[in-house]
């Protein structure tokens, strides 16, 4: 079944679903394997990982769904892409939803930034009227309506910032009369916020975007489903705790050299193998190469790691 | 094969001199080989064209900085002589523009051409334009000097300001723009031929005349332009259009009359063609490596 078919009927149940941020196939792979439903892209992640830059608009459309499409084939749960502004006019966001589709997502969100965006906890954020940005979702959602209906339109504002609560409010209500999926009101700042937008838009499929240390109180997963938010996104814990990761274990290794003290941190070769599957190399292998081939190259021996 | 850095230096030196350059406009590996062998000595990659090429739609801001480099990068490979590329706005900023020369410096273009529209652009020749404000621009323009390691890798900026603002404040653009440091300045789409004096007695940097058949500007001559003042003329959609038509004559051909064989005229032959994209080349490549075939 398509992804976001998947995605689609799972949108339709009551439980929340717990959609961590990913920035490529090894996140995702990682996420997958410990047990997560679906996945949310991290732009914010991805520009980390392809430029070793801040979030701040430098990622092409290009870049961008060359990496949704890495992480989507490396998995076999939906993943939502992070189109930030569509990469430009309606025109551009309706080509931005082609490409993703294309790419395997099972839908995107797509905010209302003016270009080049910014992560949406910086500062120094703009945003383009909603008029525009009605003409962007709804050429976002004419453009799947042929190729894939059951893609997720989700409309992201980053309004709180620069034209405060309310106004972001209203902006979300007048995207979900326009028939967007999901609402995703950025940055939220206050428990007072998250509450309000649960009830505001009750019935209304929400994201929440937790970020350690990011303007949006960090409340519990389990508060923020029974509050009614639908796909509820830890979009950077993968990315800190991998760059947190390496640090420790990289200057370990500059002061001390490379020893069994950091094994506990770090997953090793053995292990590793199961993380890129190779055991199914393996099995491929006795599959479609001759038997001759596998005894010259295996001489008995049952696995590509013993 | 020439280095980038050489190829960049002959640009520059070449526009030094008095006669008109004539950049013929190309948007694929082929078209560019055609330029060249037709001895030409620089060529440029429209972005009209590439848009054609490349999504099969007009040019109106749907290519990404990625893949503009990535043909441009292309183009400079198959050729040794200068490449003169259009990049668009710049795709974003300055800060995106720094990216973007980075991407095209490493791509190995010789020049490369920033337009003041906001983003996403369209055809200098279609309406619907919108620019940006000069002290937006120069700062782009500031930005793509500073970000280049090649000294002469040359910044071309354009100003699309004419058409709805003016010629005097588009000339005046212009000057800002010489002022913040373009190599080459591009005022796009004059309507006059009095327009297209007024521009070449206005700057001390290289001018550019841009030529689209049945565009908005008088459509002259290089010898016309050169007296007129112009250093350097692009003819960014020729090859483009005479490719759409050669295509479109053999194909409407094929299917009425079940075979290409009355269009041959109109078609390279094998030997051409191959002799064309280096075959002979490749050839001698592998009897100097000794492949073995």
């Amino acid at each position: 079944m398509r992804k976001s078919k998947v995605l689609r009927d799972r949108l339709k149940e009551e439980k929340a679903i717990v959609a961590p941020g990913v920035y490529d196939a090894l996140s995702a792979r990682i996420c997958e394997m410990v047990g997560f439903e679906a996945l949310q892209h991290s732009g914010y992640g991805t520009a980390a990982v392809t430029l070793g830059q801040p979030d701040v608009g430098l990622l092409t459309l290009s870049e961008m769904t060359a990496q949704v499409r890495s992480i989507a084939r490396a998995v076999n749960i939906p993943v939502v892409g992070d189109s930030d502004n569509g990469f430009g006019n309606a025109l551009n966001a309706s080509r931005t939803v082609e490409e993703y589709i294309n790419a395997g997502a099972a839908g995107l969100f797509m905010e209302d930034q003016v270009a080049p965006k910014r992560c949406g906890h910086m500062e120094g954020k703009q945003v383009i009227p909603f008029e525009e940005m009605a003409g962007k979702l709804r050429a976002a959602m004419d453009t799947k309506k042929d190729i894939d209906p059951d893609f997720v339109v989700i409309y992201r504002t980053d309004a709180i910032a620069v034209k405060g609560y309310d106004d972001a409010l209203d902006r979300a209500k007048r995207a979900v009369d326009l028939g967007v999926d999901m609402i995703f009101i950025e940055a939220l700042e206050t428990r007072e916020e998250i509450e309000r937008t649960a009830e505001e838009l009750k019935g209304v499929p929400l994201m929440l975007n937790l970020i350690e240390g990011g303007k949006t109180p960090l409340i519990p997963l389990t508060e923020a489903e029974e509050m009614g938010y639908k796909w509820i996104v830890p979009a950077l814990s993968t990315l800190y705790s991998a760059a947190k990761g390496m640090f420790d274990v990289m200057s370990e290794i500059k002061e001390n050299g490379v020893s069994a003290k950091y094994m506990d941190r770090l997953i090793p070769f053995r292990e590793f193998t199961k993380v890129v599957h190779l055991d199914a190399v393996r099995e491929k292998e006795e599959c479609y190469l001759p038997k001759c081939v596998i005894e010259a190259k295996y001489h008995g021996k049952a696995r590509i790691v013993d | 094969m020439k280095s980038s850095n050489d190829i960049r230096r002959k640009l520059r030196e070449r526009l030094a001199a008095d006669e008109i350059l004539v950049a013929p406009g190309v948007h694929d590996g082929l078209t560019a080989k055609i330029v060249e062998q037709e001895g030409f000595e620089a060529l440029y990659m429209t972005g009209y064209g590439t848009s054609a090429s490349m999504l099969g739609k007009p040019d109106v801001g749907l290519l990404t900085l990625t893949e503009m480099a990535a043909r441009a990068s292309r183009l400079a490979d198959c050729v040794d002589i200068p490449l003169i590329a259009d990049a668009d706005t710049g795709y974003g900023n300055a800060v995106n523009v720094m990216r973007t020369v980075r991407e095209y410096e490493k791509a190995g273009v010789a020049c490369i051409q920033l337009e003041d529209q906001v983003a996403p652009k369209k055809c200098g020749h279609m309406t619907g334009r919108e620019i940006i404000s000069t002290e937006e621009m120069t700062g782009k323009i500031k930005a793509a000097c500073d970000s280049r390691q090649d000294d002469n890798l040359m910044i071309m900026a354009r100003t699309d300001a004419r058409t709805t603002c003016g010629i005097e404040e588009a000339i005046e653009r212009g000057r800002a723009y010489e002022e913040a440091g373009a190599d080459i300045i591009f005022i796009e789409s004059p309507e006059s031929k009095e327009e297209m004096k007024k521009i070449t007695s206005a700057f001390s940097v290289p001018v550019l005349a841009n030529m689209v058949e049945h565009g908005r500007t008088p459509f002259l001559n290089t010898a016309e332009l050169q007296n007129i003042g112009y250093d350097l003329v692009i003819f960014p959609v020729s090859a483009t259009y005479a490719i759409a038509k050669a295509v479109q004559e053999v194909m409407r051909a094929l299917k009425t009359t079940g075979s290409t064989e009355s269009m041959k005229n109109l078609m390279l032959d094998f030997q051409d063609f191959n002799q064309l994209i280096g075959l002979p080349v490749i050839r001698s490549m592998e009897t100097h490596y000794s492949t073995g075939r």
